[in-house]
């Protein structure tokens, strides 16, 4: 195994004892990306220099034994609508082209005080827009499990990162999905925190209501020893909710060291919607979603099947509200203030201008929608209409939480799609989220597993959804199937991944 | 919902977007498309039920209001595209 494979937890164990430098694991990172980058172009841009020399500096510190934290030293890549000041922050598109915003996203500047270094940007949907990292202006990501296949999104780009051994945790965003769908899609983990857990501030907005900060790794003890880091209120985002007093995250780390975690899942009530996974669901999911429910059974969890409406609604719900607040976020990109302007007579030829040359198919079509929702005689139908559904999607998990700990359902539908597959038609490709947009419009912490691979040899993922604020309660129980199982150890064959050089344009 | 061309050309104008002949056809098509799923939304009953327009049951609570350094000209000005003695310059708005 190389020490870009192995979690943030098993390096921080090797550099405790002296037996790895941090430099050491900066410089199989960045031997990684280089030999894997061309073919899988996870990332927008690769701060390769500083990353080294930020490792070489700790290397100094490693030595003289002063007490570190759990991701101390970590390589990790963050999504490139969060903002960096010292990397530009283009979100993929065109009209933030080579954008340095004036500040830090509050999780960048708490990764860094933990000690982790950033290897770069990733890739995603231009805004976080899209579910296959297909819709960026830099072009596509690949999966690193199979090259002509999508990475899913709209956190791509991290996800196949994290995979592929080109960093070793990610922060990242979801909305409606964009963590947990390609976690499912590259075999890795991915954890949405309780709306308000983790502070805003810095995340470039698409749908303010349901946007968070989320993590991506190799294990769930990684999710929660990130999420411990950059969690907590923050006098800059005043909807950042208080830490969980209840959480330690030393206990956390230690319970895994006991290898008495496992124990958590006696008795567990896991509720199950079987009857909306009746229809549209892949075999192979199906399959392997029915073995990790027998995982979680043998282990001493009780199966309880539980009702929720049908995902179809909570769906199409998503994707009127995201689209509004999304039309109206936007509205931000003028080319007065920021970002790349066309040159016009006046300032609203400017806005047209600006608007239309500069942001893409996929950004149009939501602003559009969203523009048609909000607009006189159809904000009732449409806007109102899928509110008061977000509002019968809320209850439906406040009763399945009277009878259940934890919900489970497959993460998606299907396995990693081809690209191009979905692009023809838009509602295909919003069909891809049709099993996570549900707690994002209530809010659930929500993680999607690794639980195993399909009959093709591409990941599943298994999403468990918790209780409101009930994250480290949903983190230990994740991390407790992974006591009992093996697939999160899963890697993709990067060794067939040819070194090819870049074909992706530079928005750096 | 029928979106006809003065349909879309009246939401573009609201948007600050702009087609060309063939980007607002295909715009329509897929606006009409996704319109169209949407109509699910009409199968719940919703009466009585009250819109949600946040996650979680509570607004944040109110801050006190506290001094605090702002970005300064300089940073806040770093990235615009022109500008002109400490302000952002723009074409003529009115």
């Amino acid at each position: 195994l190389n020490l870009c494979d192995m979690t943030a937890h098993e390096l921080t164990a090797l550099m405790d004892t002296g037996e790895v430098l941090p430099s050491e694991v900066m410089r199989s990172v960045l031997a990684r990306a280089e030999a894997v980058e061309g073919a899988i172009r996870a990332y927008v841009t690769v701060d390769a220099d500083r990353a080294l020399q930020r490792a070489v500096e700790l290397d100094a510190r490693a030595r003289t034994g002063v007490p570190r934290g759990p991701i101390w030293g970590a390589p990790a890549c963050v999504k490139d609508n969060i903002c960096t000041k010292d990397l530009p922050t283009t979100c993929a598109s065109k009209i933030l082209e080579g954008y340095r915003p004036p500040y830090d996203a509050t999780v960048v500047t708490r990764l860094r005080e933990a000690g982790a270094l950033t290897v770069g940007k990733t890739n995603l949907d231009e805004f976080g827009m899209g579910s296959s990292t297909e819709h960026s202006a830099v072009g596509p990501t690949a999966n690193p499990w199979d090259t002509s296949r999508v990475p899913g999104g709209s956190s791509g780009g991290a996800a196949a990162a994290v995979a592929a051994g080109e960093a070793v945790l990610a922060l990242a965003s979801d909305t409606g999905g964009s963590v947990r769908l390609p976690a499912s899609f590259c075999g890795v983990v991915g954890f949405r925190p309780s709306y308000g857990a983790v502070s805003r501030y810095g995340l470039v907005a698409y749908a303010s209501s349901m946007d968070q900060i989320g993590m991506i790794a190799r294990d769930a003890l990684d999710c929660g020893l990130l999420f411990a880091e950059v969690a907590g209120p923050d006098g800059a985002d005043a909807t950042a909710a208080p830490r969980d007093a209840s959480f330690d995250p030393s206990a956390f780390a230690a319970a895994c060291e006991t290898g008495r975690a496992s124990d958590r899942l006696e008795g567990l009530r896991v509720g199950v919607p079987f009857s909306t996974l009746a229809e549209g669901v892949d075999d192979d999911v199906r399959i392997r979603f029915d073995e990790a429910l027998d995982e979680l059974e043998a282990a001493g969890a009780q199966v309880t099947e539980v009702e929720l409406l049908d995902p179809s609604y909570a769906l199409a719900a998503y994707y009127v509200i995201a689209d509004c607040e999304a039309s109206s976020n936007l509205a931000r990109y003028d080319g007065a203030r920021y970002g790349r302007r066309t040159e016009a007579e006046t300032a609203d030829e400017m806005y047209f201008r600006t608007r239309s040359d500069f942001l893409g198919a996929e950004v149009k079509r939501r602003i559009m929608l969203g523009t048609f929702a909000l607009s006189a005689g159809y904000r009732d139908r449409y806007y109102l209409k899928a509110s008061r559904v977000r509002h019968i999607v809320l209850k439906d998990y406040a009763a399945a939480a009277a009878v259940a700990d934890v919900l489970a359902t497959p993460t998606a539908s299907s396995p990693a799609f081809a690209a191009g597959e979905r692009l023809g038609d838009p509602v295909d490709m919003y069909m891809s989220d049709v099993f996570t947009v549900g707690p994002s419009l209530a809010g659930l912490p929500c993680v999607s597993l690794p639980m195993g691979l399909s009959t093709a040899g591409l990941p599943l993922g298994l999403q468990l959804i918790g209780r409101a604020g009930g994250d480290w309660d949903l983190l230990r129980t994740a991390h407790a199937y992974q006591c009992v199982t093996e697939h999160h150890r899963l890697r993709p064959p990067v060794e067939r991944l040819e070194s090819r050089p870049g074909e992706g344009k530079s928005l750096a | 919902v029928k979106l006809g061309r003065r349909e879309v050309e009246h939401l573009s104008d609201l948007a600050r977007l702009r087609f060309g002949a063939g980007d607002a056809a295909s715009i329509a098509r897929d606006l009409a498309r996704v319109l169209e799923y949407m109509r699910v939304l009409d199968e719940i009953d919703t009466a009585g039920v009250d819109p949600m327009t946040r996650a979680g049951a509570a607004a944040p609570p109110p801050r006190r209001d506290e001094h605090a350094e702002g970005l300064g000209v300089e940073d806040a000005l770093a990235a615009a595209p022109r500008r002109y003695r400490g302000h952002f310059l723009t074409p003529k708005a009115i």
